[in-house]
């Protein structure tokens, strides 16, 4: 009896403390502000990257940083539930700070540290900046290859053949920039026409095991052999060969790839819109370019004065097909309902 | 209003126990319209009764004593103790306590955990509450299983631990839902007596649930016959049993003989009873009856079966009625015996000591006139 | 005769105001409590949905589920309803050999039985793969088989893991509240022992059985995170509202999906209680009997026992996987010892890590109260509206974490107004008070609580109320009954309550995602971005951080309970 009221105090007891510890701790953290102030920052990076990028940025201008990682859809989705809850967008791809500007959700900086950048790499109206860029590529298991008797694909149509049937791993587009992207790749290759690249993705369908949730994926399944080719970005193949997987290889088609800029953008209802332009100035700058080697970070930073990191791949070398940044991002929604409704849930899967 | 109830029925001694059902009704609504449970019930309990609601299943008696339980609420009517209303009192705040015909016993709280379990809520010192547990307790002789669990007691034993955990309360009203339909025969009328002894000691007001006609006899002041959710007789178990007001209330207090019959005469007048001459099959009887019957008005005759005595020959009674033995039983006090005869179908008893007789032998059914009882044939529940 | 009719007028108005027995103000009180919980939790979020899921592009995506998109719908019922199957079927059992059998090693089997209710969403898919995949270290490596684990069979085998050990709680705790009298009545009448399991044993549990289908099949249907990771070409409707929601941002659509996908949970549902209340089993009575002896009969044992041992085999071999994983470089790739993986978790810092432990210490105890006063309330005091209160509250399983987590988003990320004047400020988002914690401690108990609820409403069922209402004559309000009484006699119940609150809360990850914020960081999303990012070797070492912190705090927890469980007989 005494021993069942005992427990039900300790329980009592425990979620009392243990309310009021977040709110103390919560208080504490607001009221311990440093005079830098702070930045909240969507980081639509991965992981390890955001923090430290984060880490580095607070530790050199005594700005408190915090993050949330959240793929750019999902930054989106926040974007116009919570306005105002970040100051500062970093990563994803400029197609999506695009529709974010469409929707006015963000603040035109020109950040005078991106005045050396390529004309690829910022918008002229300053509502985003590349920090990054990277390319679709084909990251195959070689092990799984040479079971099939195949080489490495060197074409989007080698990936049509029936040896692949469901060995193929693609990011959904939906969720992952570079599905999106290989998919306006796709409709550039075809001139522009839009139909033709479903109707390519729709003749994919097949050899598709599993259309993931994240760009990255394919390749882990490349890696562990589950797939044999994964549709994915150089950097993320390069990546996983660094981690671990080293049976995997990057191979370009020849037709030409799509590429990605991945983007800073200030946002509109920042609460801490000097620090988010500070955030932004700093990120862009050689000193912030030159730490991607370190994170590592495979994607190649797209201040010319940066070191580029030992095995990252060499963009230059890379057939691009011509990219039109306002097109992609216009024709994402027209792509995605396409796939949802066309290629993904068609009976040839089967 | 809670500290002076808790005091009150803390406090022995004070005004106990004066209960009183006003009319109540309890109407249950279902699919296919309302079913009656309990109709316009009255009953007036002065204190320190010992009442017996009796009846049939389905007749109500629960759901009356659930009602002054508080654990159903009248649809109609009111329930007072010591002259005050207490529908507006909630289950637990109410003077009472009860034992239920499953015990009900906590099973994870050991024998005295279960006797001090009330007490405790009373906020009472705890050495109040061991000591009054422990009286509890060897008032029922069961203080050698203080620390036992429930499930290591028998039957008998599980009986008296709910018993003790009610009383302990020192309630003004202790309610008993069949509490001894679980125990073996032997036990049960061993615990009736108990049970009485104790509640006559303890002065308190008990009303007690039962369909076993010999623990309402044995145990009761007053019995409350119920039927089909209405009182068909309320009074002294001598009364019930021999001045019932109806057939069904005859019957169901254990009557086996009807003999139809006509009034004739209403002979003389009582409060309580009148005498008539009846005529019947067997020729005009001088019979006592329920009071109020008319000349003309059809009755039946009841004849207990231990005054319908079984010979093998006349005895020269006043009353004999030739019949043929169907059947008979014999418990060592007495032979009962199934009759076949003109009047129809008999139930009737010998000593045990007596010759037994064989079936299809042709006998003598003795009455004895005195145990003769008229009721109108067709008031009253039929069974 | 006017007199007459003039009084059953006066009592046709008293029945109206008088049904049941007088409820105590406590009740009351709980009653109003409960409602405002529920109206908080799952009441405006999912209003807000239903706004969402019938406008114009919402009834689209319904019309589209019915017919173009039909397959989606039947292949997440199919997944649903082989989930409930086999999770109650393995639970059955393995309650049963708990129950019924004695054996040495008892105890150990009954925390592994329990494990897989602590893995982290992702973390036994991936496992999973890495084992049974088409180079699985077991199907490649061992029996050189080319298996394709993606798609059905990957995701009924990691679902009916992951929920198995609700129908084993709640069967097992319903087994030990039968009365023993009833196999000994069986026995003696010439039931042999599968006779006896069959027509004896199994109908005395079909409220548990039933309650653990209803929640396996709804948490089967609406499960995000396996999908995801090895749901294959399978479609499911989860996933379709993911993809739609993180995808395009498409609220309306997301939710007109979530209407299709609520339907079968709520079809399922209504079911389940016609059943039960059919079904109803008393068996605690108060009035006591001894305890369940041991069968020894080996026709059934032997298959039970080899059953519950294969099936705990899998178990300990998919967490072993995983703890093994955290410390190689890349498990049946590269299985060179590492530490980087706990390395990268020290860098990721223990803001997480304290953040997850506190507001599931804050939510658990505070679902596992909600379960109970639904539970109480629905059972014991309003058996006609009871049920309303049941279904909502289930709602809290049945509506996809995805679309929760949205509404919540929706709703509390601006103050609430009544009439013009701020009744609650904003709770969700990075500016919101407590920097979002509530929002999310609110997530967990919405989520927590549906499981417990069942179980306790089951629990509830089982116990005589006549063992309550002795308390209640005896002085006892209804809420120290349900505290001094129920509540010991029903420990079962509420250890898979508080467990099941717990391990919610530790692994809930869809219905955050559009919560965490920049202060309060959540230990599953962090697991989720290393499973996205392939990284399986950080979110095994992640995910086992995360199990042995849940088995730290389920061990204290149910300590305590033992301590109110340990003067039962």
């Amino acid at each position: 009896m005494s021993n069942y009221k005992l427990a039900l105090r300790l329980i009592a007891g425990i979620s009392g403390v243990a309310m009021l510890v977040p709110m103390a701790a919560c208080g504490g953290s607001s009221s311990a502000k440093s005079n830098a102030g702070s930045v909240s920052v969507a980081c639509s990076q991965q992981e390890d990257f955001c923090q430290a990028m984060t880490r580095a940025f607070s530790k050199e201008t005594g700005i408190k940083t915090t993050y949330v990682r959240l793929g750019a859809g999902e930054v989106l989705a926040r974007l116009a539930t919570n306005p105002g809850e970040f100051d500062v967008w970093a990563g994803g791809q400029a197609e999506n700070h695009l529709l974010a500007q469409d929707k006015g959700w963000i603040e035109n900086y020109k950040s005078s540290a991106a005045s050396n950048y390529p004309t690829d790499y910022k918008d002229p109206s300053g509502s985003w900046t590349g920090f990054y860029t990277d390319s679709i590529a084909f990251c195959s298991s070689k092990s799984e290859l040479k079971k099939k008797n195949l080489k490495a694909p060197t074409s989007w149509n080698d990936l049509l053949s029936p040896t692949l049937k469901k060995s193929v791993g693609m990011p959904h587009p939906a969720t992952a920039g570079v599905g999106y992207m290989a998919m306006y790749t796709q409709a550039v290759l075809h001139n522009g026409d839009e139909q033709q690249s479903v109707n390519y993705f729709k003749q994919l369908n097949p050899n598709v095991m599993q259309y993931s949730k994240s760009a990255a994926t394919g390749t882990e399944q490349a890696g562990r052999g589950e797939v044999t080719v994964a549709i994915a970005l150089d950097s993320d193949c390069e990546k996983a060969i660094q981690a671990g997987y080293s049976d995997l290889v990057t191979t370009y088609p020849k037709e030409g790839t799509g590429y990605e800029v991945g983007a800073v953008s200030v946002l509109k209802n920042a609460h801490n819109k000097d620090n988010a332009k500070k955030f932004t100035d700093w990120i862009l700058g050689t000193k912030a370019q030159n730490l991607y080697a370190g994170v590592p970070s495979f994607a190649a930073p797209t201040n010319p004065k940066a070191t580029i990191g030992k095995n990252v791949p060499n963009q230059n070398k890379v057939k691009k097909v011509k990219w039109d940044m306002r097109k992609a991002a216009d024709s994402r929604d027209t792509f995605i309902k396409a796939f949802e409704s066309e290629v993904s849930s068609s009976k040839d899967a089967k | 209003m809670k500290s002076t109830m808790s005091e009150e029925s803390t406090t022995k001694g004070t005004v106990a126990g004066a209960l009183t059902l006003r009319n109540i009704s309890k109407v249950y609504p279902g699919k296919k319209g309302d079913f009656t449970a309990v109709q316009g019930t009255s009953l007036d309990i002065a204190p320190g009764t010992f009442v017996t609601l009796l009846g049939p299943s389905g007749c109500g008696k629960t759901t009356t004593l659930r009602m002054i339980a508080g654990f159903e609420q009248p649809t109609d009517g009111d329930i007072l103790v010591d002259g005050k209303s207490i529908l507006d009192v909630t289950a637990d705040k109410r003077p009472m306590s009860m034992v239920f015909q499953s015990y009900a016993l906590f099973p994870h709280l050991t024998v005295s955990g279960n006797v001090e379990f009330g007490l405790k809520l009373k906020k009472m010192s705890k050495a109040e509450c061991k000591q009054r547990a422990d009286a509890a307790l060897k008032m029922m002789g069961i203080e050698e299983y203080a620390d036992r669990y429930p499930n290591q007691l028998s039957g008998g034993q599980q009986q008296r631990v709910a018993l003790a955990r009610a009383l302990v309360m020192e309630p003004k009203i202790i309610l008993f839902d069949e509490p001894l339909s679980n125990l073996d025969a032997r036990l049960r009328v061993k615990m009736r007596g108990e049970i009485r002894q104790l509640q006559q000691k303890l002065g308190i007001t008990a009303i007690f649930v039962t369909h076993d006609q010999s623990e309402a006899l044995t145990m009761a002041d007053v019995i409350v016959v119920m039927s089909a959710g209405k009182v068909e007789q309320v009074g002294t178990p001598w009364e019930i049993y021999h001045r019932p007001v109806n057939k069904f209330v005859a019957s169901f207090l254990g009557t086996d003989n009807f003999l139809k019959g006509k009034v004739a005469q209403v002979v003389s007048h009582n409060e309580k009873d009148d005498s008539y001459l009846l005529d019947t099959d067997l020729g005009q009887l001088s019979v006592r009856g329920v009071s109020g019957l008319t000349v003309g008005q059809p009755v039946s005759i009841l004849i207990r079966a231990e005054n319908l005595t079984v010979h093998d020959q006349s005895v020269g009674a006043h009353l004999e009625i030739p019949a043929t033995i169907a059947s008979s039983a014999f418990d060592g006090e007495a032979v009962h015996y199934e009759l076949d005869s003109k009047v129809g179908h008999l139930t009737g008893s010998a000593p045990g000591v007596s010759t037994p007789l064989h079936n299809n032998d042709s006998v003598v059914c003795a009455v004895d006139e005195e145990g003769l009882w008229a009721v109108p044939e067709s008031a009253g529940a039929e069974d | 005769m006017s007199s007459a009719s003039s009084v059953s007028i006066s009592k046709n108005k008293s029945k109206g105001r008088r049904r049941g027995p007088r409820k105590s103000l406590s009740v009351w009180i709980v009653l109003a409590i409960v409602v405002v919980a529920l109206i908080l939790l799952l009441g405006l979020p999912v209003f807000k949905l239903l706004q969402a899921g019938f406008s114009a592009q919402g009834r689209v995506a319904i019309k589209q589920s019915f017919t173009t998109d039909i397959d989606t719908f039947v292949h997440s019922i199919v997944l649903g309803l082989l989930v409930g199957v086999f999770g109650t079927f393995i639970g059955f059992v393995c309650a049963w050999v708990q129950t019924f059998v004695k054996f040495p090693g008892k105890k150990v089997l009954h925390w592994v039985t329990l494990l897989p209710t602590i893995s982290p969403p992702f973390a036994a898919a991936t496992a999973i793969i890495t084992l049974f995949g088409k180079r699985g270290i077991i199907t490649n490596g061992l029996l050189h088989l080319e298996t394709n684990i993606y798609g059905l069979p990957g995701l009924l085998m990691v679902l009916t893991m992951t929920f198995t050990p609700v129908a084993y709680l709640n069967i097992k705790g319903m087994f030990e509240n039968l009365d023993p009298s009833l196999f000994e009545a069986a026995s003696s009448l010439g039931s042999s022992p599968w006779h006896t399991l069959i027509h004896v044993t199994i109908p005395m549990v079909l409220p548990a059985m039933l309650s653990s289908f209803l929640v396996l099949f709804v948490e089967g249907i609406a499960d995000l995170a396996n999908p995801l990771v090895i749901g294959g070409d399978y479609r499911v409707l989860a996933s379709q509202i993911y993809f739609a929601v993180a995808g395009s941002g498409d609220v309306a659509t997301a939710a007109g999906i979530s209407l299709v996908l609520l339907l079968p949970a709520l079809t399922v549902f209504l079911i389940q209680k016609y059943w039960t209340d059919k079904k109803s089993v008393v068996t605690v009575t108060g009035k006591p009997t001894g305890a369940i002896k041991p069968v020894k009969s080996p026709t059934v044992v032997v298959p039970m026992m080899l059953v519950s041992l294969l099936w705990l085999l899998l178990v300990a071999t998919i967490y072993l996987t995983l703890l093994v994983g955290g410390f190689v470089k890349i498990l049946g790739v590269d299985n060179t010892w590492t530490w980087e993986h706990f390395d990268f978790i020290q860098r990721l810092g223990s803001d997480a890590v304290a953040t997850t432990l506190l507001m599931t210490l804050v939510a658990a105890p505070l679902a596992a109260l909600l379960a109970l006063a639904i539970a109480w309330l629905v059972v014991r005091h309003l058996p006609r509206f009871g049920g309303v209160l049941d279904l909502w509250g289930m709602l809290g399983v049945a509506v996809p974490g995805t679309v929760l987590g949205l509404g919540f988003a929706l709703v509390y990320s601006q103050p609430i107004t009544v009439f013009g004047v701020d009744i609650l400020p904003p709770l969700a988002g990075g500016l919101a008070v407590g920097g979002g914690a509530i929002a999310i401690v609110m997530v967990f108990i919405a989520r927590g609580d549906p499981t417990g609820q069942q179980s306790f409403i089951a629990a509830f069922k089982q116990i005589n109320p006549e063992v309550e209402e002795a308390a209640v004559s005896l002085g006892a309000d209804p809420l120290t009954t349900v505290r001094k009484v129920t509540l010991p006699l029903m420990s079962s119940a509420v250890v898979t309550a508080v467990t099941y609150a717990i391990t919610k809360s530790m692994t809930t990850i869809t219905a955050i995602i559009f919560i965490t914020t920049p202060q309060t960081k959540v230990m599953t999303s962090q697991i989720l971005d290393e499973v996205d990012a392939g990284r399986f070797g950080n979110a095994f070492a992640y995910s086992s951080l995360l199990i042995v912190l849940v088995l730290i705090i389920l061990g204290i927890s149910n300590l305590l309970l033992r301590q109110l469980n340990r003067s039962k007989g």
